[in-house]
């Protein structure tokens, strides 16, 4: 064999792991944060010839008020419509429209909240209102979407993705859940810059273009979200599982996009697409003083704003076991349990994702001995995160083949959850978990951009700072952290019970309830 | 030690900008930021090559940054080589693990989830990848499996029973019937049986060919074309560059030569006159389509098909299908172009987008309007500039991202290629494209008049 000189021998970040001993999970970071509050984190990977950069704002589905629901989401689409320096082939051409598109649509706003008694909705089962619509909010639409058509000559769409991706751009994406929103992008290391030249465009200098067609997207993606027939029956759980945060609330119906206004999106990006509500994250091969130049040069000139309101919803404590009985004849039968957990932040946070393995295995054995044909999910997603810095749900869903045997699933997934706060589990078991749990992570931080992903969400959840301890505290967790935990959390008035069966026959045609 | 060299490229941009933009408030345009293009140096494949004496041929590459190893063995051979399903029901033994942990396939997943670790098994009509990812500390243990799982599969009689009971394809629904749940990879599936529905290349396998698939036929295919003379090996991560060596001298000395087993080329298809086939499904979307065959290509002549499908529909956000039918006109979420294709026989070249019931129409309209127009008109300097960019700048570097993305790109190009001279002079050759090669790449590839075009929906 021919003698190996390994390309990859410089970029030691962390050496190989042996064994279970002494794991640590070194993740140097360095930040700096700025006078106007632009915070930057910088991993080195030094030798990478790639950059993951990503920006965090410290917003989302948490921000926004019912019948505005998705508005957060919304607004990252409209992000991407372009700003005064791209987007457009002559801004100085579109401004004037843009500046009448403004109030024309206030003027359709005020002319809706005019006639409040007649357009809200009074029906349970449909939207029913007195009116659809009144003359002048037709007249005012229809002068939208002229404008709409006249600001249409203007457009060069795919700017903000177009210069990316002409220069190297890779993995350029953007979301929004509950409580961030975030672009995403990998460049060359020499090609860095364009990060921060575009991405202080569009915190700076969004305008929002193709309002209604983008709406239709959003229209587009829910009507994908409802193709899958758990989506109701989740929406129904979270619903459930918490009575005030908006965490449990979804990413927005069809009426409300109906809803969403350019003024209502422009005071969520004015309030929060400001610098001291914002976090820069790259993973790779940039050293960490050129970054805070550039850093500087271009966000450094944004104003520190107001601090942003905060969430101040406090889930209250549950004092009762709750329950939804779900019908459909399009979903397989399954009971399930969620329960309260608290977010990162809190120290038993990290346990409950070795609890959540421990707890996995031994109901995917339960169910095998008790002769139930059942498949067992396991998780804390709720809508579709799976980590907050607020209190969330540990959910453990029994799906099975038919609905004559959901009381006795039902049984062995208490039984099996109540014992793991009543006796010590396996060590080998515990080891064995935490061994995937590792592992996983490992996986995850191979890849530059989910890495840079979970340094900037733990700083919208919690803080940077607290990554490394958490994955620390989860290699810590001992036999009788699990036991205390489930003890503490998995009792019945923190349960919420879901259970998913065929609809009732009807046994009388004449006695209504057919809607 | 530390080798800033792209850093210092970085630098050298940083203080270009610094020094003329002249504050925060003036933003260059991104084309007058004065980038270059780059001139990515791919490492040299001689570094991380090995050859044993038996003939397999691999690529080592030692990547401390994260405590991972992966083990990856490609063959040249896939799904449309062999009778009917023999490789379908091979992948499915592979799963089971190396024989020699007995044909109790729960002892394989017991020790598999022992070590954390993750197999994958991934056909394509050609080619098979067989890779295994574990924390570093297993590693050796690991190799012993993976050779074990390549070399040594257990293929025995309640395994093939199995692969009759779960590996037979469900009957392809009828044109205008229904389906019972509607989706964007059930309407690629249906158009896939649609196109290769007579072919070598069909993925469905049905109650008959299980049937026929005697445990014989496995062995044969597994010893014919799963041997050193058919295959290339990629062993990457936090393991030392001698001992990996010297380890998979260990568990890869011993396995018999065989002479490389010749292998045949599919048959062109030939696509018939357009045509729709709908099939109802009861969901709030349908789900569209179109496409035909994409022909064998050589590799010389891939990175003009590659910047014209960029422009046209590539997967990304700033295609012209994208923008013409999800940011102007807003009736779908995707629309992209998907180019699949093989080295020994056809692959197929499909547009995929989806949407209300009511705009499916606008969709397939758009479609072909994009196809006819960038078969017609010369894209815009602008338009080739950013597609080259983007592949010889972006998808291309990625492939050589870490090391485990190293050892595997060297040893996909081998095994497709016998050898590197494409990947070398691929930058090259995707730069030198013209507005003239796009469009005669459309001409040449693009073929809306025999265009299948498969709706799932209402």
């Amino acid at each position: 064999m021919r003698p190996l000189v390994g390309f990859f021998l410089f970029a030691t970040l962390a050496g190989p792991l042996p064994a279970q001993q002494g794991v640590s999970y070194d993740l140097p970071i360095r930040e700096h944060v700025f006078p106007n509050g632009v915070r930057l984190l910088v991993l080195e990977r030094p030798g990478d010839p790639r950059v993951a950069a990503k920006i965090f704002t410290d917003m989302g589905g948490l921000n926004e008020i019912p019948g505005e629901l998705g508005a957060a989401h919304f607004l990252e689409h409209l992000m991407f419509k372009g700003t005064r320096t791209l987007g457009t082939i002559n801004w100085e051409g579109e401004a004037p429209l843009q500046a009448v598109l403004a109030t024309t649509e206030a003027a359709l706003i005020e002319e809706l909240n005019r006639s409040r008694n007649s357009l809200q909705q009074r029906g349970v089962f449909h939207d029913y209102a007195h009116a659809e619509s009144t003359p002048r909010a037709d007249s005012l639409r229809a002068e939208l979407a002229a404008l709409d058509s006249a600001i249409a000559q203007y457009r060069d769409n795919g700017a903000m993705m177009r210069w990316y991706q002409a220069y190297g751009g890779t993995g350029l994406t953007a979301t929004t859940e509950q409580e961030y929103m975030k672009f995403d992008i990998n460049l060359p290391v020499p090609r860095v810059e364009l990060f921060f030249r575009i991405e202080a465009d569009r915190m700076r200098n969004g305008v929002f273009r193709e309002f209604d067609e983008e709406r239709m997207i959003l229209v587009e993606q829910r009507l994908g979200d409802l193709n899958r027939p758990t989506t109701r029956y989740y929406e129904q759980m979270n619903a459930a599982v918490g009575m005030v945060h908006p965490v449990f609330w979804p990413e927005g119906y069809a009426t409300d996009f109906a809803q969403y206004t350019r003024a209502y999106e422009r005071e969520l990006y004015e309030t929060y697409f400001v610098p001291n509500n914002t976090t820069i994250v790259l993973v790779g091969g940039v050293p960490f003083d050129p970054m805070v130049q550039l850093t500087r040069h271009y966000f450094g000139g944004m104003a520190r704003a107001p601090e942003p309101t905060r969430v101040r919803a406090v889930e209250p404590v549950p004092e009762a076991e709750r329950r939804v009985v779900f019908r459909s004849g399009d979903l397989a039968p399954r009971v399930e349990a969620r329960f309260g957990i608290p977010g990162v932040g809190h120290p038993d946070r990290p346990l409950f994702d070795v609890l959540l393995g421990v707890a996995d295995r031994m109901l995917q054995q339960a169910f095998a001995q008790s002769g139930i044909a059942a498949t067992v999910n396991a998780n804390t997603r709720v809508v579709h995160t799976t980590r907050f810095g607020v209190p969330s749900s540990l959910n453990f869903e029994v799906v099975l083949d038919g609905s004559d045997q959901l009381a006795q699933a039902e049984a062995v997934l208490l039984r099996v959850l109540g014992r793991l706060g009543s006796e010590v589990v396996d060590q080998e078991l515990l080891d064995l978990v935490k061994k995937h749990v590792r592992a996983a992570w490992h996986r995850l931080s191979s890849d530059a951009g989910r890495l840079a992903f979970e340094i900037g969400h733990f700083q919208t959840m919690d803080s940077w700072r607290t990554l490394q301890p958490y994955l620390e505290a989860r290699e810590a967790a001992t036999l009788q952290d699990l036991m205390r935990i489930a003890g503490e959390y998995f009792v019945v008035e923190n349960r919420t019970m879901g259970v998913v069966m065929p609809p009732e026959e009807e046994t009388d045609n004449t006695s209504g309830g057919s809607r | 030690m530390r080798r800033w060299s792209p850093v210092l490229m970085a630098a050298v941009v940083l203080s270009t900008i610094l020094t003329t933009a002249g504050g925060a408030q003036q933003l260059p345009h991104p084309r007058e930021m004065g980038f270059t293009p780059l001139q990515f140096q791919i490492p040299d494949t001689a570094q991380f090559e090995f050859r044993l004496d038996n003939g397999l041929t691999g690529f080592a590459v030692e990547d401390m940054r994260v405590p991972l190893v992966q083990f990856s063995a490609f063959a040249r051979v896939g799904k449309g080589d062999g009778e009917q399903g023999v490789a379908e029901a091979l992948a499915m033994f592979f799963h089971g693990g190396p024989c020699w942990m007995g044909p109790d396939s729960n002892r394989f997943q017991n020790e598999l989830d022992r070590l954390a670790g993750e197999l994958s098994i991934v056909m394509t009509a050609n080619t098979t990848e067989i890779t295994l990812n574990v924390p570093a500390e297993d590693a050796r243990a690991a190799l012993r499996i993976f050779a074990g799982i390549v070399r040594a599969p257990c293929i025995e009689r309640s395994g093939l029973e199995e692969f009759r009971r779960r590996g037979v394809s469900h009957p392809t629904p009828p044109v205008d019937g229904s389906v019972e749940d509607g989706s964007l990879d059930l309407a690629v599936d249906l158009f896939r049986r649609r196109l290769f529905d007579s072919h070598e290349y069909s993925d469905v396998v049905t109650a008959e060919d299980a049937a026929a698939i005697t445990l014989e036929d496995v062995e044969d295919f597994h010893r014919d074309f799963f041997n050193p003379a058919n295959m290339v090996v990629a062993v990457a991560g936090a393991w030392d560059a001698t001992e990996m060596l010297r380890e998979v001298d260990l568990r890869f000395a011993d396995w018999e030569p065989r002479r490389a087993p010749t292998l045949d080329s599919g048959q062109d298809i030939e696509t018939p006159p357009r045509a729709t086939y709908r099939y109802h499904a009861d969901k709030l979307q349908t789900w569209i389509v179109i496409g035909h065959e994409f022909p064998r290509v050589a590799p010389e002549d891939l990175p003009a098909v590659e910047v014209m499908n960029y422009i046209l529909g590539g997967g990304h956000f700033d295609t012209r299908l994208f923008r013409e039918a999800r940011d102007r006109q807003g009736l779908t979420n995707d629309a992209s172009g998907f180019l699949e294709w093989n080295v020994r026989g056809p692959g197929s070249y499909t547009f995929r987008t989806y949407g209300r019931h009511e705009v499916a129409q606008q969709l397939i309209d758009i479609t072909f309007a994009e196809i006819e127009r960038i078969r017609n008109d010369l894209v815009s300097d602008e338009e080739l500039a950013v597609a080259q960019g983007a592949l010889a700048e972006g998808a291309f570097p990625m492939r050589f991202k870490d090391g485990i993305a190293l050892a595997r790109t060297f040893a996909i190009e081998l095994v497709l290629y016998g050898g590197f001279r494409h990947l070398y002079d691929y930058v090259r050759r995707v730069r030198r494209v013209s507005r003239e090669d796009v469009r005669s790449a459309a001409r040449r590839y693009l073929h809306p008049e025999r265009m299948a075009v498969v709706v799932v929906g209402q």
